[in-house]
């Protein structure tokens, strides 16, 4: 039995797909958002979280590492990770005295995932909830995401995924028998700007998307509205003339933007690029949605 | 929500602005009457007593009420009530002067009333219930209340209250009905049995408070024609008449309107104010005894719904202008001024189909509009409730103030039926006080009981061997943990010492309860509890149908992290010796070693989070308290009603206070003196999985054991309730909360201001969970920007 990478199991989860859910992080991304606000599912290794506040430097921690990925650094009394050296052993973090090192990701087995899972079992029957598979990026793990589907489905649990998009249609095809929903992403309707902002272009994607809906599925589409990248006029109605060729949509989730994951990106010794970006207003987002609106399809804020 | 009547408004505002005071009004015309009637049978004594202050009490009725009668000289002045207990009033009067000198519950004394106190203070020593149970108390009790291993004080120093009487018979046959059945009876006595002499003063006695309650609804008749006849706002005098009128008629007589009902409602419930100083007297299910009259009125056209809304804000303002003043040292035991009345609504009729109403509706908006401390609203649910019912008391859940609290009829009604109470009475079941039940006019006092047990105090003892760290008490010994050889061992050890204690807490409830029963019999409170005015006994007597009372037991979720952390570490993983830890607990985590044990301890299994290991202990634990309690009678055992015994319950309010102050550092990670968790709950900041994984740890627990009720509170972010798709889920968690049988759930809607706390003390508030744009999180481990983000998104939320 394979198992995935896990980063967080979150018990009642009500914005990712009907009912009471389970939402359950995989760990491995292949794109590289750069709004991305939870970095640390992106790498596919269990990987050290570092609380630079509390380190003390004295230093255990540089001992205790098998690989040589950490360094001192003398002059602002801290230690560095190497985090292309670090393997994500986790043996750093017990020799700290300062709690300063944790380590997000464990590696888990189906089963072991099955048992957390199915904890909730009377939640998702009284609600039609149930699980989602969200990242990370769930199909870089499509393998192990297969198997925990599959699980799920012989205990008749109710299944959704959250994902990019960004997988060949063999793997994303293998997995749709097994999952309900589909709750999949449309970061940007231009091609260069996506594989600027995301690291990958985006046909593979939209591609996707007509597959999906050809197919009958039910999938909802989440834009996450990242302010002076994606929610101009331009690609707002790229997107409209997009959507209006689908077949079988009929609901967008809009997420507004945050930042509430940056400090994330430190705890991870990495910068984020971002900068400070103006929130949109209220008002502003509802005109975005008016813009998206067509009948049949629903657009909600949040989700 | 915004308060429609003007009229509310006003007195609202008035009756908040009130600062707490104490009345000494009751206490001189009880005094008097006790001189008087001296070698009167206690009951005739206790009834000219009431009927004494009713006739020369202050009464007073404010602008704008439409609702009247009062407790004391004013609005949340708190009457003394000396026949209990007046060696801590003596005591705090010498000490402070005052009371208002305290450091929470401040209470004034006008100045010149204070030598009056001291007086009748001084004829009633070595009289009281208080001084009785002193006398009475045998000694290892006494040293296990000290150890506060047990705690008895407020039925020492206070009546039984946690009561409902049959508001529906006074409503249908009035006073004057009630006064009849005794009139009968008496006719019926046979005087030359043994017991005829006590039962027809009690009989006389129950006529005697029947007639003054008709009395004391006179004065409010002349009083309000006296001010209609100086009124000159021609409405308002018009108003005065007609309260004139509606005195004139209720109690005494039915209640032939709804605006009628609530003024005879209100006085029985006051009158047991007056007459005894218990808490939790609680007016049950007013949705179903009231919407007879609701209905005819409105179909009638005789009310508007806007004015039965008004008429029951007003009950509800009276219903919060009571208050009771208690003892500095029991007071944590209630901190806020609580009175604990409970109102119930919702639920499912005597013959099982749904029970909401529209009155059901009225009562949640009203509650929600005055926003009160008082009443403690109860809703409850079954597998059939509405759709629109939950929705509306979500709607008053997101305002914040913690009600209504939710009961579950699927396991509520079984676990009564299981006691042996009938099919029809336990489908109509009342809660009482916060999450305790009982049939209306049926159930003798106290449902739950008064004595508690601090089952964690009892595993600290158990660790050292049975000694109380604190007090060096050493009441029995077992073998510490340094000397057993394994786990079960130690557990063998644990179930020794609570045999023991609870046997102590059962000796000291009797003490309470002879002495009660003896000395402060309630003589109006017991006419309106069937069967006592039959079989000629008050209900402390065995006049009650139902008698079946619990104690209350402290710190379970402690107890079980305790254990899971002495098996886990100690004898399972071998990481601790017993002596390091005991080490560790004696310096309460303060040394560097303790602080690694601690975080060991910390990390170890906790009960909350949907995790076998521990909650089985938990349920091993509650099962000792089972078994151990269930082997106890109470005293009305074998006297007429049905029951008799004692059980279980977690209804300890805010108990763990206290007694958690009296507990050092415990195995659980938890630092000396702090608060042990609540009722069921999981303990302060354990339960780290969220909503559902705390439902299904609790829901572990054999429920149906508990009759005096299992209490679970759940501290909620606002943003959790927002929009529609949110409230969706809340209701199917309620829903499901149903199907796994739990037996009550409260939902406090965290503010910005437990946040800020939660800031500045992280330690205890880990449970804490909010919602932060697509994900959860725990706030505590949130980087400050992000917590003030939160604080001011919940700042706007919360209405
Ligand atoms: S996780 Fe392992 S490899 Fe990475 S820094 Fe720590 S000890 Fe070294
Ligand atoms: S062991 Fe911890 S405190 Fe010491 S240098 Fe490493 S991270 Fe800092």
């Amino acid at each position: 039995m394979s198992s995935g990478i896990i980063c967080e199991i979150e018990r009642y989860a009500i914005s990712d797909g009907p009912g009471i859910r389970t939402l359950v992080f995989i760990k491995g991304c292949p794109l590289r958002c750069k709004w991305c606000s939870n970095p640390e599912t992106q790498r596919p290794l269990p990987e050290i979280y570092y609380h630079e506040d509390a380190c003390t430097f004295c230093r255990r921690c540089i001992k205790a590492c098998p690989c040589g990925a950490i360094k001192a650094d003398d002059v602002r009394h801290k230690v560095v990770t190497d985090r292309d050296i670090c393997k994500g052993c986790g043996r750093c973090v017990p020799a700290c005295p300062a709690r300063a090192r944790s380590i997000v990701g464990v590696f888990k087995t189906v089963q072991e995932l099955m048992e957390e899972i199915k904890k909730d079992l009377t939640f998702y029957e009284s609600s039609g909830g149930g699980v989602t598979l969200s990242g990370g990026e769930m199909l870089f793990s499509h393998d192990f995401a297969l198997e925990v589907l599959k699980a799920c489905k012989e205990e008749y649990i109710d299944t959704a995924i959250e994902t990019s998009g960004y997988a060949s249609w063999d793997v994303l095809e293998k997995l749709l028998p097994y999952v309900d929903h589909v709750l999949i992403d449309i970061k940007h309707m231009d091609p260069i700007s996506h594989k600027q902002w995301t690291g990958v272009s985006n046909d593979l994607i939209l591609d996707n998307i007509k597959k999906i809906d050809a197919k009958g599925k039910d999938y909802v589409l989440r834009v996450p509205l990242i302010p002076g990248i994606n929610d101009g006029e331009e690609n707002i109605k790229r997107l409209k003339s997009f959507t209006e060729e689908l077949n079988n949509l009929h609901e967008i989730h809009l997420l507004p933007y945050h930042a509430l994951g940056r400090i994330k990106y430190t705890y991870l010794e990495r910068a984020y690029e971002l900068g400070e970006l103006k929130k949109h207003t209220k008002d502003e987002i509802n005109k975005i949605a008016s813009m998206l609106h067509m009948k049949e399809v629903k657009v909600i804020i949040g989700g | 929500m915004s308060i429609s009547s003007l009229r509310v408004k006003r007195l609202r505002e008035n009756v908040l602005s009130k600062v707490p005071g104490v009345c000494i009004e009751r206490a001189r015309y009880y005094t008097q009457a006790y001189k008087e009637y001296e070698s009167y049978p206690i009951y005739i004594k206790r009834a000219r007593a009431l009927e004494k202050t009713l006739e020369n009490m202050s009464i007073y009725i404010l602008d704008g009420e439409l609702i009247v009668g009062n407790q004391a000289s004013d609005q949340r002045t708190a009457p003394i009530f000396p026949e209990y207990a007046v060696e801590w009033i003596e005591k705090e009067l010498e000490d402070k002067g005052n009371f208002d000198k305290r450091t929470g519950d401040i209470f004034h004394l006008p100045e010149e009333h204070i030598d009056e106190l001291k007086e009748i203070i001084r004829w009633w020593k070595g009289k009281t219930h208080y001084d009785h149970c002193m006398a009475m108390m045998p000694e290892d009790v006494k040293k296990a209340s000290i150890i506060q291993a047990i705690h008895g004080e407020g039925n020492m120093t206070a009546g039984d209250g946690h009561i409902v009487v049959d508001y529906e018979k006074v409503l249908k046959l009035g006073l004057k009905g009630v006064k009849n059945e005794a009139l009968e009876a008496l006719a019926k006595l046979d005087m030359g049995e043994t017991d005829s002499l006590r039962k027809k003063s009690f009989l006389e006695a129950v006529i005697i408070t029947l007639d003054s309650a008709v009395s004391f609804a006179h004065r409010y008749v002349d009083l309000a024609e006296k001010m209609a006849r100086e009124e000159r706002d021609e409405v308002r005098a018009q108003e005065l008449y007609n309260i004139a009128k509606i005195c004139r008629r209720v109690p005494e007589n039915p209640a032939t309107s709804f605006y009628e009902a609530v003024q005879s409602v209100w006085f029985v419930h006051l009158l047991q104010h007056i007459e005894s100083n218990g808490h939790s007297v609680s007016l049950g299910r007013v949705d179903q005894y009231l919407y007879p009259y609701y209905e005819h009125d409105i179909k009638n056209g005789i009310i508007t719904r806007d004015f039965a809304r008004e008429l029951l804000e007003l009950l509800w303002i009276k219903m919060f202008s009571l208050i009771k003043i208690r003892s500095t040292s029991h007071m944590g035991y209630g901190a806020g001024y609580p009175t604990y009345q409970n109102v119930t609504i919702g639920g499912q009729t005597k013959d099982g189909r749904d029970a909401t109403n529209d009155l059901s509706y009225l009562v949640l908006e009203s509650v929600a509009e005055t926003r009160l401390t008082q009443p403690n609203l109860s809703a409850r649910l079954h597998a059939g409730s509405p759709e629109k019912f939950l929705r509306k008391c979500i709607e008053v859940v997101k305002m914040g103030f913690g009600m209504p609290a939710f009961k579950n009829d699927e396991i509520i009604i079984p676990s009564l039926l299981s006691r042996g109470v009938s099919q029809e009475d336990a489908y109509n079941y009342t809660l009482v006080g916060c999450i305790e039940v009982a049939v209306a006019g049926k159930w003798g006092y106290r449902c739950s009981g008064m004595t508690f047990l601090n089952i964690l105090k009892v595993l600290e003892m158990t660790v050292y061997g049975g000694r109380d760290p604190r007090t060096g008490y050493w009441l029995l010994k077992t073998k510490p943990l340094t000397e057993v050889e394994s786990f079960e061992e130690f557990w063998q050890q644990w179930e020794e010492q609570m045999k023991y204690y609870t046997r102590l807490s059962i000796e000291l409830d009797h003490v309470a309860d002879i002495n009660l029963e003896q000395l402060v019999p309630d003589i109006f409170t017991s006419a309106l509890v069937n069967d006592c005015i039959k079989r000629g006994k008050t209900a402390k007597e065995g006049g009650a149908i139902y008698d079946m009372i619990s104690d209350l037991q402290v710190g379970i979720a402690n107890t079980a992290n305790a254990m899971a952390a002495i098996k886990k570490l100690i004898f399972e993983d071998k990481l601790l010796k017993p002596d390091r830890l005991i080490k560790a607990m004696e310096n309460n985590f303060s040394s560097e070693d303790s602080l690694k044990v601690q975080e060991m301890l910390l990390a170890a299994p906790k009960y909350g989070n949907d995790d076998d290991y521990v909650d089985n202990l938990a349920i091993d634990v509650v099962r000792v308290c089972d078994r151990e309690i269930s082997k106890y009678k109470n005293t009305r055992y074998g006297r007429g009603p049905i029951g008799g015994n004692y059980y279980l319950s977690t209804s300890a309010i805010s108990s763990n206070v206290p007694m958690g102050a009296v507990v050092g550092a415990t195995p659980d990670g938890r630092n000396a003196w702090m608060p042990t968790a609540e009722g069921s709950s999981p303990a302060q900041g354990t339960d780290k999985n969220g909503p559902t994984a705390a439902l299904k740890s609790v829901a572990k627990l054999p429920t149906i054991m508990f009759t005096g009720g299992n209490l679970l509170n759940q501290k909620f972010s606002p943003e959790l309730l927002e929009g529609e798709e949110r409230v969706r889920r809340f209701v199917q968690l309620l829903r499901t909360f149903v199907s796994l049988k739990l037996w009550h759930v409260q939902f406090n809607i965290v503010s910005s201001e437990v946040l800020r706390a939660a800031q500045k003390e992280p330690e205890k508030y880990r449970d804490l969970i909010v919602r932060v744009a697509g994900y959860c999180a725990q706030f505590v481990t949130l980087d400050p920007t992000t917590q003030n983000d939160i604080i001011s998104r919940t700042e706007q939320k919360v209405v």
